[in-house]
């Protein structure tokens, strides 16, 4: 299970980190970028040190030189794209392309810009924006209208939700009626999916290219996936085979105005079928839990009656 | 604008469209993309092929045959093929090599030094993309490296204002692979075994 969460700052700044033993870039790039005030820069030296800030700091950004003290840049971006799948990887460089190693190269999208052009340094702002705003190192895809829905996401003040216990009751009810092995709501997030409920397991948050959701949630109804090990798209899927998710079926969560927020699911360990009276009970669970969301949106927390908040 | 030609019934697309040809084997698919790009090479446009597949000799070969004055076209290869079969050439002037179809990087970079070239060096404004094919990739990579990595490039494609066309064996992937790549896409043209197209393309009825 992933324990950190991005901070909920990512879609207002963008958290960039730069890495380079050369203290002059290092500053040059720092004083490019500080610039734009939506956008802020964290310079270091070594991979040792950007892992630490890794840990501390969330990253949607990092920029590095090809050649570290303690490595290479895809030994650096190998790991950010552990901890952060969806940041964005700039090598800023003196190396030129024939000097990088490609065997380690391989399979990893990341842009490159070289040092050696005079005036790259002002290209890279524009860069980091451009990549991270338009999610183009994203491994998946995400609805047409994803700002707005993020938006939509926002309005919802989820922290204060997941400590109400409808979302957890509903979760074991569903668990019974469905005789299923887990059952969670989750919200779909820019980077990750956060779980209002979870019965059955200890889950809390997934990183989005991770999960079955990030596909159903483009698709119209309910979705089945009675063996994720025979669909193309998970089949290695690791993390899935990990959690011991064999069988998957959701449904979004729709609002009243049609903005998909996330989906109800059901987990199982070996593969399973539903029938259409079982995709229908499914749907008005998850008209429920849209239900519960809309009178917390609504009504603030502090009036919010026993009854509802409980 | 981008015309496309009589064999896409004469549509036009705006700049930064990335369309999908989908086919199964022989269907011409590959001719067809090709046919797009020739239209606008005899033009005066910029034409890139990123081949996955073919070498750059033979992609270059059926190219060219294409076009009515050959050495006066704006041509650029970007091969991922030769270097993997363990030869070494340099680039030149028509060809870059990537070191092969899993060289995300490399392919990136050989792709954006053409289109920058055409596009600041040589002034070129329009230019017309091919990438050939995406089922290469998907033999070499998984389907979220390779969704991740077209996501770049055809970003790049749209940022450059140029036009992608993008080949598929409609055969080699099951529906939801192809439902997932299709998200990247402004429009799908699809290619049967009797050779007959029809066309999804923006803008057009």
């Amino acid at each position: 299970m992933e324990t950190r969460i991005y901070s909920d700052m990512d879609r207002e700044t963008i958290a960039v980190l730069h890495v380079d033993g050369d203290r002059g870039v290092r500053e040059d790039v720092a004083e490019q970028i500080g610039e734009y005030s939506d956008m802020s820069v964290t310079g270091t030296r070594t991979i040792e040190r950007a892992t630490d800030r890794l840990a501390d700091d969330p990253v949607d950004c990092v920029i590095s030189e090809y050649d570290l003290s303690d490595g290479t840049a895809f030994d650096l971006f190998s790991r950010v794209r552990e901890q952060y799948p969806d940041a964005a990887c700039i090598l800023y460089t003196d190396a030129t392309f024939a000097e990088i190693d490609n065997e380690r190269s391989e399979e990893m999208v990341v842009e490159y810009l070289s040092k050696r052009i005079p005036g790259t340094e002002q290209r890279l702002p524009g860069l980091v924006r451009d990549i991270t705003r338009g999610r183009m190192q994203v491994g998946y895809p995400v609805p047409e209208n994803e700002d707005e829905r993020l938006d939509t996401v926002t309005e919802y003040d989820l922290d204060e939700f997941a400590s109400s216990p409808a979302f957890e009751r509903l979760a074991t009810l569903a668990r019974s009626h469905f005789g299923v092995n887990a059952v969670f709501i989750g919200i779909m997030k820019a980077h990750e999916e956060e779980l209002l409920a979870c019965r059955g397991a200890e889950w809390s948050v997934f990183d989005r290219q991770n999960t079955i959701c990030t596909y159903s949630m483009l698709e119209d109804g309910p979705t089945v996936i009675e063996d994720v090990q025979a669909d193309s798209r998970f089949e290695h899927n690791e993390r899935l085979e990990e959690l011991g998710i064999r069988s998957w079926a959701g449904v979004d969560l729709t609002t009243p105005e049609g903005t998909v927020l996330g989906e109800l699911c059901l987990i199982h360990d070996t593969p399973r079928t539903y029938d259409e009276a079982d995709l229908e009970d499914l749907r008005l669970f998850a008209e429920e839990v849209v239900e519960q969301l809309e009178l917390r949106r609504r009504i603030p927390p502090s009036e919010t009656t026993p009854e509802l908040g409980e | 604008m981008y015309e496309l030609g009589p064999e896409f019934e004469n549509a036009a697309v705006s700049p930064g469209t990335n369309i999908l040809v989908s086919g199964p084997p022989l269907s011409g698919k590959r001719r067809l993309a090709m046919e797009a790009l020739a239209h606008g090479a005899n033009d005066g446009e910029g034409a890139v092929v990123v081949t996955t597949r073919d070498s750059s000799d033979r992609v270059m070969a059926d190219f060219r045959a294409l076009l009515t004055d050959p050495d006066q076209a704006h041509i650029g290869v970007v091969d991922c093929v030769t270097q993997h079969q363990g030869r070494s050439p340099s680039d030149s002037d028509l060809v870059k090599y990537a070191s092969s179809p899993v060289d995300m990087t490399g392919i990136g970079i050989k792709f954006s030094e053409f289109v920058e070239e055409f596009y600041s060096d040589r002034g070129v404004r329009q230019n017309r993309i091919m990438v050939d094919s995406l089922s290469t990739l998907l033999m070499y990579s998984d389907l979220q490296t390779v969704f991740r990595f077209m996501h770049v490039l055809t970003s790049r494609i749209e940022d450059a204002d140029a036009v992608g066309v993008h080949i598929i064996e409609s055969t080699a992937h099951d529906a939801e692979t192809m439902n997932t790549l299709k998200q990247l896409f402004d429009g799908l043209v699809e290619v049967d075994d009797d050779k007959q197209v029809s066309f999804q393309l923006p803008g057009t009825a």
